[in-house]
């Protein structure tokens, strides 16, 4: 039986971690009970945080990713005949950053698709090659989440007094970070591979929990140059803090309601946010440890706390991270979820793992 | 530490934390309807008195000192209108409402938005005079 699996994973992120001792050197403190809810010990950023200037850029660290992804599978890149990549924070607008990478890895031709859906993203695009390689329509797919934030956190500290910054404008310093995560998909026989998987934007009609303002068409140029920065990143902390558990369990109850599956056969399970402090404390006051969430107890990947909120990039560096340490093994069975909390969507996939992680 | 001392740290972490001009942090402005502040602002502003002036106070503390301990349905009715015990209660800790004008039409979400930066200042003494009481017990 031919079947989708996933047959490598890549990760990368630039520079040296940055604790957070640094970010609170740099911007100011936050009160310990919201430090331990954020839960986030370390970051990585692609600006230097002396300076502002960019050590690499977007497209750098979503080919590095690749190449790893690519290295692991075994995969030459010429193999590659779809590439799809999920970015909130492209180079350019136009063209688009996949084919940046495209470009890197000496494919003169190839499909490429990028998708703007957030965390959510790399999730869709997963479920899209999915269906391009089971249709037998492409054979081999590269699948990309990049994220680059700290250079729209740079204009928030850069020059000022830390004391000076405002807690709202501090909290996403602390939180944000820098990455990109690839996977390697094919059709081959063998049982395993990717089962359901569901998407779903639930915030229709409900105020963005995080904004990222500027640069767009919404607002004439002349307008938005008179702005105190070019880009703003507006978080709702406490409206995201609270609608996010809403998410993450439908996200859960979606996707294995679509895979045709019960949340006891599920051995493991990324969720971005899935372990931190804010998050369980969120999920219990609104009442949402529901029955699947208490099964997945212990079974949580979540990797933070050590590599930051990484947008896009979430889902397919975390795995990398727990493939590569032990933790996804073959015959795992493993939920990917990505949530993106701009606009509330989510996104869920079920895979039955068959890839031996690198010697 | 004595009023005008805690007035003026108060203002200090008022303009910070709102990203407002010293000159609109005047007393009798309200910090969520006039200046702006969210709760995250507001969970600022008492932090930056917590580090200037060693005033720890809690964010849920806030909303307690104005309900004064009174029961959730004896301070709004079935409407969520704040009833005449609760505008009395209100009327303590601030003194500039006029009890009469919203008697029978103030909503429980609007407590909040009449809290000015001189109620904050009232807070901020009560709490430093009570710190200060247990440190001589």
């Amino acid at each position: 039986m031919t079947a989708i699996h996933i047959v490598g994973t890549g990760g990368y992120q630039p520079g040296d971690p940055i604790p957070t001792s640094e970010i609170a050197r740099l911007a100011g403190p936050l009160p310990e009970d919201v430090l331990q809810g954020l839960s986030i010990e370390r970051r990585y950023w692609m600006i230097d945080p002396a300076t502002g200037e960019h050590r690499e850029n977007n497209s750098d660290m979503a080919y590095k990713a690749a190449v790893r992804a690519l290295d692991s599978a075994g995969i030459e890149p010429g193999e590659i005949d779809l590439m799809i990549l999920a970015t909130g924070t492209p180079d350019y607008p136009l063209p688009p950053l996949v084919n940046f990478v495209q470009d890197r890895l000496g494919l003169e031709r190839c499909a490429t698709l990028e998708i703007r859906s957030g965390g959510a993203g790399v999730v869709q695009a997963l479920d899209i090659a999915r269906m391009y390689l089971a249709a037998g329509v492409h054979t081999t797919a590269l699948v990309i989440g990049s994220e680059a934030i700290s250079p729209v956190l740079a204009p928030i500290f850069l020059g000022k007094d830390p004391e000076s910054i405002r807690m709202r404008d501090r909290m996403p310093l602390y939180m944000f970070g820098d990455g990109a995560g690839a996977m390697v998909l094919r059709a081959q026989d063998g049982p395993g591979g990717l089962r359901g998987a569901a998407s779903a934007c639930i915030g229709g009609g409900r105020k963005p929990g995080i904004h990222s303002v500027g640069g767009g068409t919404h607002a004439p140029i002349h307008e938005q140059l008179k702005a105190k920065r070019l880009v703003d990143l507006k978080v709702d902390v406490v409206g995201a803090g609270d609608f996010t558990p809403v998410m993450v369990t439908e996200a859960i109850s979606g996707t294995l309601a679509r895979a045709g599956l019960a949340v006891d056969t599920v051995d493991l399970c990324l969720v971005p946010e899935g372990n931190v402090g804010w998050m369980l404390d969120s999920l219990r006051e609104a009442g949402l440890d529901t029955t699947e969430w208490k099964a997945l107890d212990g079974k949580i990947i979540d990797s933070l706390s050590t590599m930051g909120a990484v947008g896009c990039a979430a889902v397919p560096l975390f795995l990398d991270d727990a493939w590569r340490s032990g933790r996804v093994k073959p015959g795992d069975r493993i939920m990917l979820v990505g949530v993106e909390s701009t606009k509330w969507i989510y996104a869920g996939a079920v895979v039955d793992w068959t890839a031996e992680a690198p010697a | 530490m004595d009023r005008t001392q805690i007035s003026e740290a108060v203002q200090k972490a008022v303009v910070e934390a709102v990203g407002a001009e010293p000159e609109e942090v005047v007393p009798e402005a309200t910090l969520l309807d006039e200046l702006g502040a969210e709760s995250i602002d507001l969970l600022d502003i008492l932090f930056r008195l917590e580090r200037s002036i060693g005033v720890k106070i809690q964010a849920a503390q806030l909303a307690e000192y104005v309900q004064g301990g009174i029961p959730d349905d004896e301070f709004g009715d079935e409407n969520e209108i704040i009833t005449e015990r609760g505008l009395a209660q209100l009327k303590r800790v601030m003194p500039q409402i006029d009890v009469a004008e919203l008697s029978g039409r103030l909503q429980a979400t609007q407590v909040m938005g009449l809290f000015t930066v001189d109620n904050l200042v009232d807070l901020v003494v009560a709490q430093v005079e009570a710190s200060a009481a247990t440190a001589a017990a």
